[in-house]
């Protein structure tokens, strides 16, 4: 490795959406400095994916603004330097390192040791812990394409994004001695699988599963746990209960003991004792308890004297086979032998133990002894509480992508096509796959002439106008249009979806010619699509354009017939109002021109605008509305009734108002008034009317004397929940304060109304006044008869 | 060779006194393909379209039907109907041949509910017009739209293939795919059979391997008008294809109207010892298949409709011996087969001394006993093909109840052609199907159809 350092340039080609190419060129080393980083990556179907990526930076400081990508940055690597020189920044929270498959050079493998005891090997070469900065070098280049990854757990790793394309070549555009091309591009073949991804970010891949709570083997003492009498089955005989530990006698090396009964031949009932651990746990969370126990009672018990060998979570006993017991045994009488249930191992699974703190005990029983020579002894050692993690995934057994990238990016309407020189030229094209399956490049109306595999060139290219491209392979291959033209390149194996929505996945355009590809409209939406008259619509369209050129995209919105109005019709989103009152209903066709400058394209959506048989907002006057009093409720006191035009005081504007009650302190039983006005149908036609309210009733009516808002339409009322008013308020008292509904909006479904003049009313009804300062008022704004 | 004659053996001269030189295969037997057909021994089945002048035109429609397949199921397939001929959805498209230097002209309509298109992998400057709007591969026809003509020159000889460039991820699924073979210019069949513009190309029978597989689930879904249910990344095939059919319907008389009228072509190559057959291979489905015959290497000597060459008119000097060809989806590959017993150690004719040699026989072998002591006929059991006899052209006396197609086949050796992807050799889950098909291996006196 040189020591003699050379500031890189970075190059930024604008060759797919962006792909940052790293360029070396120099005489001395090709010297990089990349980060390793997680970053999120969304599919054009909003799926955010949580990807591990290289980005690309310029000095050892490792601070440059630069965001990591998929492909990583693109090395560019003169042969005629002596090396390569990565220097490596790992942001990442494992451990991660680079490889070059193809390129010879010193590995230091990494190593480690299974739980069966196994020395496997975990990274190819060695490795750059979280937060360090590790360096990679390579001595011996040859010319071709590479591509880099990480060597480290790379199943998941590499599929994780932590991947990019190097490019060795002596001279630019002569990719192998001999050949000599006029255009370079890569094509980068890569695969998501979402379920991976997500299990690596939410730490549940694989080696993240059942973290140890609590482990203890006895080995060198007691741990954490320490010895009681009389844990168990209410027993009270400390006297003959005991625990120790023994640094040897366990499974493997030192062990628990509890030891009962023995001691003098007085007869005995119940003895237990018991070894205790606490732990804790921060959430609820489901956990795998498990031990090793090894019972005896000695010779001598009798066949009704037993002992158990028992375990406890805060005091509540687990057992097998639906005892409450591990293991019972039981005497087999003067001068039999000891009875042993050797060494057995015993797991336990709890779902969902609580937050907090818990006890394990671990110890044994035994409910009887007559003899000094009548001992039981009970043994554990390795004990352990693992938390069983939700494990999504343990590998890529079950690999199942649902994302087809090339150079990065799945196919969408968004997509760019990708310059790639002119007719006449020679194109080289670099793929490469960093998936995990086979895939197959197909160009159509062209041949490629293949040229290499894995930076091997051959000695005999062959024409072929598809190539298998297996899961980690580069092969170069170029092209030599002789018109120019849009070249479609797509997976043959027909990974063209993404996730489950088409087109997409491995598909993409190579624009030999520099040919100006015309806008895309992939969306044109209007909501609503129906509207009332007065009313809007808001307009949304999403247009791209395939090559970015010449120009950024202008929009043009017209209607036809020429109706309406945009309040910026040169926007992808502009608002749309009729502007023309109408009876019937109208279709108009909204029609949206997207230009690139150099090609525009159209498309359209139709409006239905439903006009209105009558509407009235009172701005100037009272229109076609006209006052009566006692029209509602066979009142009969005109004196208490008045109706006005306002000319402010509407909800907007001008309103109309009903004034009852008041004048005198006369006791008053039923008074209306309302506004009328006739509307006219042509033909039979389902009709809705709204319009605005505010009803207000004085201070000082009673809590029986109530006002209400009427509406009717040839006489007929029409309310709200059943009842035949559209809203009622009622008095609180003497002294008491105004009662108001506020302004409110009603609409209600008059049915299917027949043909010919309608008429409609509205106005107030008040039941009862007894004062003069009782008084009701009504405002009315904003009528509206539609279909 | 008397010492291996067996009792009940019928030799070639008395098998030919009783029934004459050429046998008469033509049989009820289900599997037989031999019926009349109008064209000449081994040659690939398909349409030739109308040619006037340098024009060669096609007419087809897009349409649905149903497939069947061995296990009894049958789904629903779109596919490309010939509107000169049956004008019947088939599985695959019509093989369009055309001659080398012609202007095609290939005429779509479409009769399915969705958009259809068609591309050419292969063919250059394909131009389009017509058609109802631009898809993103290929100019389309909506439903029941303005028919589309998509016109190529047929520049280069050599094994091609069509589909559809909509929705490809569904559309070839669902059956519209299909190959196309252009004869080189010189190419005559009687006289100068060749795939390509050289000698190297020469063969004596041609025929068609097209791969394709299916997912009964999407078909399903199509039919059943849940499209929008397809999760194109779940696609998991369980039924594979040979020329549109699985084993043992590859081996089914064709055209067969009458069970499977939606899928004309089969697949059962023949030959005789020291015949050149021309295996036109396309992966026309999804995934690779590697084909496998067994007998003999064949020799790879084209890919995607190009001449595995060092230069042009070198030949095929690039060509490879090999027992094994993948065939990657979208692509093409051409082989020659041949077999004719050489360095068995044994006379395949179970020829006595004196007796004159076969065409093609390899003469060291000439009269040699097979190496082994025939077992009486209580201690075999009697495969399906079996004709009694172990010698070519040879049958000997059967058990009652035995079938009799080997005999009917006039003792061909039946070689076993076949994916080796396993899995691929079952009809969803049963064993044998799927990519199977046999090499019949005749004696010189049987004519091949």
């Amino acid at each position: 490795m040189s020591h003699e350092l050379k500031n890189k340039t970075l190059v930024i080609f604008v060759v797919m959406l962006v792909t940052l190419a790293l360029s070396a060129g120099s005489s001395l080393a090709a010297e990089f400095y990349l980060r390793a980083e997680q970053f999120t990556k969304t599919m054009p179907d909003g799926k955010n994916i949580t990807m591990w990526g290289f980005a690309p930076d310029s000095d050892a400081s490792f601070a440059a603004p630069t965001t990591a990508t998929v492909p990583g940055p693109a090395l560019s690597i003169d042969t005629n330097d002596p090396n390569i020189v990565i220097h490596l920044k790992n942001n990442l929270p494992k451990p991660v390192s680079i490889v070059i498959t193809g390129l010879i050079t010193t590995m230091q493998p990494v190593f480690f040791q299974d739980s069966r005891g196994r020395r496997r090997v975990r990274s190819f070469t060695h490795e750059t812990q979280p937060g360090e900065i590790g360096v990679y070098t390579w001595n011996n280049l040859r010319d071709g394409s590479f591509i880099y990854q990480s060597g480290t757990h790379p199943a998941v790793q590499v599929q994780m994004g932590l991947y990019g394309t190097a490019k060795l070549e002596a001279d630019i555009n002569t990719p192998y001695a001999g050949v000599n091309v006029d255009n370079e591009m890569d094509l980068f073949f890569s695969e998501i699988d979402p379920a991976l991804h997500q299990a690596v970010a939410n730490g549940t891949y694989g080696s993240t599963a059942n973290p140890m709570v609590l482990s203890e083997n006895f080995d060198t003492d007691a741990g954490s746990f320490s010895y009681a009498d009389d844990t168990f089955q209410g027993t009270n005989q400390p006297g003959y209960a005991d625990g120790g530990y023994t640094p040897t006698g366990g499974f493997a090396g030192g062990a628990l003991n509890v030891l009962l009964g023995g001691i003098d031949a007085t007869n005995i009932l119940g003895m237990s004792g018991g070894w205790s651990a606490v732990f804790n746990l921060p959430a609820s969370t489901d956990i795998t308890i498990s031990f090793r126990y090894n019972l005896t009672q000695s010779p001598n018990y009798e066949s009704d004297e037993y002992s158990e060998a028992l375990v406890a979570i805060d005091g509540t006993l687990y057992g097998s086979g639906g005892a409450d017991y591990l293991a019972r045994v039981a005497g087999n009488g003067e001068g039999g032998p000891q009875v042993t249930t050797g060494w057995r191992q015993f797991t336990v699974n709890l779902d969902a133990v609580a937050a907090g703190t818990h006890t394990l005990t671990i110890g044994g029983h035994n409910n009887k002894k007559t003899s000094a020579a009548e001992n039981t002894e009970v043994l554990i050692d390795d004990v352990m509480i693992t938390k069983e993690t939700a494990v999504t995934m343990t590998s890529t057994i079950d690999y199942d992508p649902k994302y087809f990238l090339i150079n990065g990016q799945p196919y969408s309407s968004a997509a760019i096509s990708l310059p790639a020189g002119m007719s006449g030229e020679t194109t080289l094209l670099r793929f490469y796959n960093a998936s995990l399956q086979s895939h197959f490049p197909l160009i159509q109306n062209l041949y490629m002439t293949i040229l290499s595999e894995n930076g091997y060139k051959y000695t005999y290219p062959k024409q072929q106008y598809s190539l298998v491209l297996p899961a980690g392979t580069t092969k170069d291959a170029t092209i030599a249009p002789s018109q120019d033209a849009i070249y479609s390149i797509y997976d043959r194996a027909l990974n063209l979806t993404n996730a489950a929505n088409q087109p997409g996945g491995m598909m993409t355009f190579l624009n030999v010619g520099n040919l100006n590809l015309p806008p895309v409209i992939s969306s044109l939406s209007a909501t609503p699509d129906i509207i009332n008259y007065g009313g809007t619509t808001q307009l949304n369209a999403v247009a791209s354009d395939p090559d970015s050129q010449p120009g950024p995209l202008t929009y043009n919105w017209t209607v036809t017939p020429n109706e309406g109005t945009f309040n910026d019709n040169t926007i992808p989103n502009p608002v749309y109002t009729p502007t023309t009152a109408i009876t019937g209903s109208e279709t108009y066709s909204i029609g949206l021109e997207v230009s690139d400058t150099a090609a525009t394209v159209a498309s359209a959506i139709n409006i239905t605008v439903q006009g209105v048989f009558l509407q009235e907002s009172f701005d100037t006057d009272a229109a076609g509305f006209s006052y009566a009093d006692d029209n509602f409720r066979a009142t009969s006191h005109p004196a208490y009734a008045s109706g006005d035009y306002i000319a402010v005081g509407g909800f907007t504007g001008g309103g109309l108002n009903v004034n009852l009650a008041g004048i005198d302190g006369m006791h008053i039983l039923g008074m209306s008034g309302g506004w009328s006005a006739g509307f006219n149908l042509t033909s039979p036609s389902i009709a809705t009317v709204s319009f605005r309210y505010n009803l207000t009733q004085s201070p000082n009516y009673e809590s029986h004397e109530y006002s209400e808002v009427l509406i009717a339409v040839d006489g007929t009322l029409y309310g709200s929940g059943g009842t035949d008013y559209v809203a009622r308020i009622a008095g609180d008292g003497e002294g008491g304060t105004a009662v108001t509904t506020g302004w409110n909006q009603f609409t209600v479904d008059l049915g299917l109304l027949s043909a010919g003049t309608h008429t409609l009313t509205i106005g107030a009804h008040n039941n009862a006044k007894t004062s003069s300062v009782e008084s009701t008022e009504m405002f009315i704004d904003d009528v509206i008869v539609s279909p | 060779m008397s010492q291996t004659k067996r009792t009940g053996d019928v030799t070639m001269d008395s098998l030919s006194k009783k029934t004459g030189r050429n046998f008469i295969l033509a049989s009820a037997f289900a599997l037989m393909i031999f019926s009349s057909y109008s064209y000449a021994g081994g040659v690939i089945p398909g349409i030739s379209g109308t040619t006037v002048g340098s024009d060669t035109t096609f007419n087809l429609t897009a349409k649905s039907g149903y497939v069947a397949t061995p296990d009894g199921g049958s789904y629903l397939m779109w596919g490309y109907a010939d509107n000169d001929g049956t004008a019947t959805m088939q599985y695959p498209g019509p093989t369009l041949i055309v001659q080398q230097g012609k202007t095609v002209k290939i005429t779509l309509d479409n009769e399915l509910p969705v958009n259809v298109s068609m591309v050419f992998p292969g063919q250059h400057n394909v131009i389009a017009s017509g058609g109802n709007s631009d898809g993103l591969l290929a100019r389309e026809i909506s439903p029941a739209g303005t028919t589309v003509t998509y016109t190529f020159e047929a520049s280069n000889p050599g094994t091609y293939l069509y589909y559809s460039g909509t929705r490809m991820d569904l559309q070839v699924e669902m059956g519209l795919v299909g190959a196309i073979i252009i004869r080189p210019t010189g190419y005559h069949p009687d006289t100068n059979r060749i795939a390509y513009k050289h000698a190297d190309s020469a063969y004596d029978h041609e025929y068609l391997f097209l791969h394709t597989e299916m997912d009964p689930k999407v078909h399903l879904l199509v039919e059943q008008g849940r499209t929008s249910e397809i999760d194109n990344t779940t696609y998991s095939p369980v039924y594979w294809f040979l020329n549109g059919r699985n084993f043992p319907d590859t081996l089914l008389v064709a055209p067969n109207s009458e069970l499977i009228p939606n899928q004309p072509y089969n697949c059962l190559p023949m030959m005789h010892p020291g015949d050149r057959v021309l295996m036109r291979m396309v992966g026309a489905g999804r995934d690779a298949h590697p084909f496998h015959p067994h007998s003999n290497n064949f020799v790879s000597i084209a890919r995607d409709g190009r001449l595995l060459q060092s230069a042009p008119g070198a030949g095929a000097d690039l060509a490879f011996s090999d027992y094994n060809l993948n065939i990657p989806p979208g692509s093409t590959r051409d082989a020659i087969f041949e077999w004719t017993g050489k360095k068995l150690g044994w006379d395949i004719y179970g020829h006595d001394a004196g007796e004159p040699l076969q065409p093609n026989e390899y003469a060291p072998d000439h009269g040699k006993p097979i190496p082994v002591t025939l077992p009486e006929q209580k201690d075999l059991t009697f495969g399906l093909l079996y004709s009694g006899s172990p010698f070519l052209g040879g049958t000997g006396i059967l058990p009652p109840g035995t079938s009799v197609a080997g005999q009917v086949l006039g003792g061909a050796y039946a070689q076993i052609w076949h994916s080796h992807h396993e899995k691929e050799i079952c009809n969803n889950d049963i064993f044998p199907g799927g990519q199977i098909t046999f090499m019949l291996i005749m004696h010189p006196d049987v004519s091949i159809p």
